[in-house]
């Protein structure tokens, strides 16, 4: 409900701009639109031009000329350069007697009096849309080895019908004219169509310089590429489009039975049952070696320490010299504490960062009461030499 | 022939005899334990090739810290030798032992860091 209101409002109030510009005194401004006519077909119909101020309304005593009417690549003319017939805003001009057919560009101009804002010059398009025929067809079935025509036909006797295998050869060619002479159109294809599939296959026929197109589809080598080797009756229709063409030229020109020895009949029926669910198969985690061996080597590792320890008692190793001054327990104290910060890390009580920050500390401790210690020994020993 | 083995015999002989006699007791010590580090490396390496290389990482930081263990620890034997003495003038035998201590600190955190 409510958007009615506001499109109404906006407008009633685009009507009232539109009337202030259209009824003043002062100066109204004009424009020229196309009012019919701009595809000409031939048949009479005139080009309509209305010159008109802002509310549409026609203003009278107005005047419209063509400036130029030509297609732009050739310079033919459609339209004669000159005043428009008509009058009062309203104006249509007829097309020169036999166009060619094409895009023309068409300029227009327009004199208004007292009161009025002259319009633009305005450039519009019309298009001559003109029939064409087929002439001289020439279609042929031909013998890829030794160039027999198997069959001709000029197409004038309806559809051609013939067979055709892996050593045939179809070549057409034609003329596209119309009322003037003979023309070269944007799209022209040769389309087989597979009765039973549906399947279609399109060729473009190609034009000479003399504007005679033509086609030559050869099967021995087609068969597989553009017919995906499938055997059977195709229809075969020339199509004709184009700009200047009201709408396109569908004929029929031949049904054609093509047999191959191994006609792949693709039978695509997509299988739309669910696939089978895909489950993520995660690493299996590397081979290890089983627990008894595992812990027979842990001890083998450990049982050397056992034994150099025996061994160094052996040797007379003892802890006589001791000191028990504050540096030497300091700095046995500070080796363990040394060793429990690792055992720490390698246990993940703590990480890197806290492993470096304790270590730094007591690693400083430990240094100095070691200095300490190994000087006070050192001298000790220099003493007794 | 049989003079080769009195040959040999007689050098295997002097060889011991000279080492338990003539080294002094520190140097026993150390060679010790040098054979320790020694042995624990060879049994890793011997688990190693019997139940493959993973995880490859504790293996070789186990491994090289015995092989570091032994390098230091012949660091030591040499610098604390007398014989060597003029060699290491400068270096006294507490000095090569804070050495040998520092760097086996170091040595044994990049090995627990890299044993993982």
């Amino acid at each position: 409900y409510q958007r009615r209101v506001r499109g109404q409002s906006s407008l009633f109030y685009t009507l009232i701009g539109l009337d202030a510009l259209s009824n003043n005194n002062l100066a109204v401004p004009t424009s020229l639109s196309v009012a019919g006519g701009s595809v000409i077909s031939g048949d009479g119909s005139n080009f309509q031009v209305a010159l008109v101020n802002p509310l549409g309304e026609q203003v009278t005593g107005s005047e419209a000329s063509i400036q130029s009417a030509v297609v732009p690549a050739t310079g033919a003319a459609l339209f004669k350069t000159g005043p428009m017939e008509g009058g009062d805003g309203d104006f249509f001009v007829s097309p020169v007697p036999l166009p060619d057919r094409g895009v023309y560009s068409v300029g227009v101009t327009g004199s208004v009096p007292a009161g009025f804002v002259a319009p633009d010059p305005a450039k519009f398009k019309v298009k001559v849309v003109l029939p064409v025929t087929v002439e001289g067809a020439n279609l042929k079935i031909v013998d890829v080895d030794d160039n027999r025509a198997m069959m001709t036909s000029d197409l004038s006797g309806g559809a051609a019908v013939a067979k055709v295998d892996l050593s045939s050869r179809l070549t057409l060619d034609f003329n596209i004219a119309d009322s003037a002479g003979k023309v070269a159109l944007h799209q022209v294809f040769v389309r087989f169509t597979n009765t039973k599939t549906q399947q279609t296959v399109y060729f473009v026929a190609q034009a000479d310089l003399n504007k005679r197109y033509s086609l030559d589809v050869n099967f021995r080598t087609s068969a597989v590429k553009s017919f995906g080797g499938v055997a059977g009756e195709y229809s075969v229709d020339l199509i004709l489009g184009d700009a200047t063409l009201a709408s396109a030229v569908v004929t029929n020109i031949a049904t054609l039975t093509l047999d191959l020895p191994e006609s792949k009949e693709v039978v695509t029926v997509p299988d739309k049952a669910a696939k089978p669910e895909i489950t993520h198969v995660f690493r299996q985690p590397e081979k290890r070696p089983p627990q008894a061996i595992s812990s027979l080597f842990t001890g083998l590792v450990l049982l050397p320490a056992l034994i150099v320890l025996g061994v160094w008692m052996k040797l007379g190793a003892n802890l006589s010299g001791f000191s028990f001054s504050l540096s030497g327990l300091g700095f046995h104290l500070g080796l363990l504490s040394v060793l429990g910060i690792y055992v720490h890390f390698f246990l993940g009580l703590i990480d890197m960062f806290a492993t470096i920050k304790w270590l730094a500390i007591v690693s400083l401790f430990t240094f100095l009461t070691g200095n300490r210690l190994l000087a006070s020994i050192a001298a000790k020993r220099k003493e007794k030499k | 022939q049989w003079y080769q083995r009195r040959v040999r015999e007689a050098v295997v002989s002097t060889q011991s005899t000279g080492y338990t006699t003539k080294t002094p007791q520190k140097l026993k010590l150390i060679d010790a334990y040098l054979g320790y580090i020694m042995v624990t490396g060879i049994i890793q390496f011997v688990y190693c090739c019997l139940v493959g290389t993973f995880p490859f990482n504790s293996f070789l930081s186990g491994f090289i810290s015995t092989v570091a263990s032994f390098v230091l620890g012949v660091c030591l034997r040499i610098q604390v030798n007398p014989a060597n003495n003029i060699v290491f003038k400068d270096i006294s035998v507490e000095r090569a032992f804070a050495d040998f201590i520092f760097a086996h600190g170091v040595l044994h955190l990049v090995v627990l860091n890299f044993i993982g």
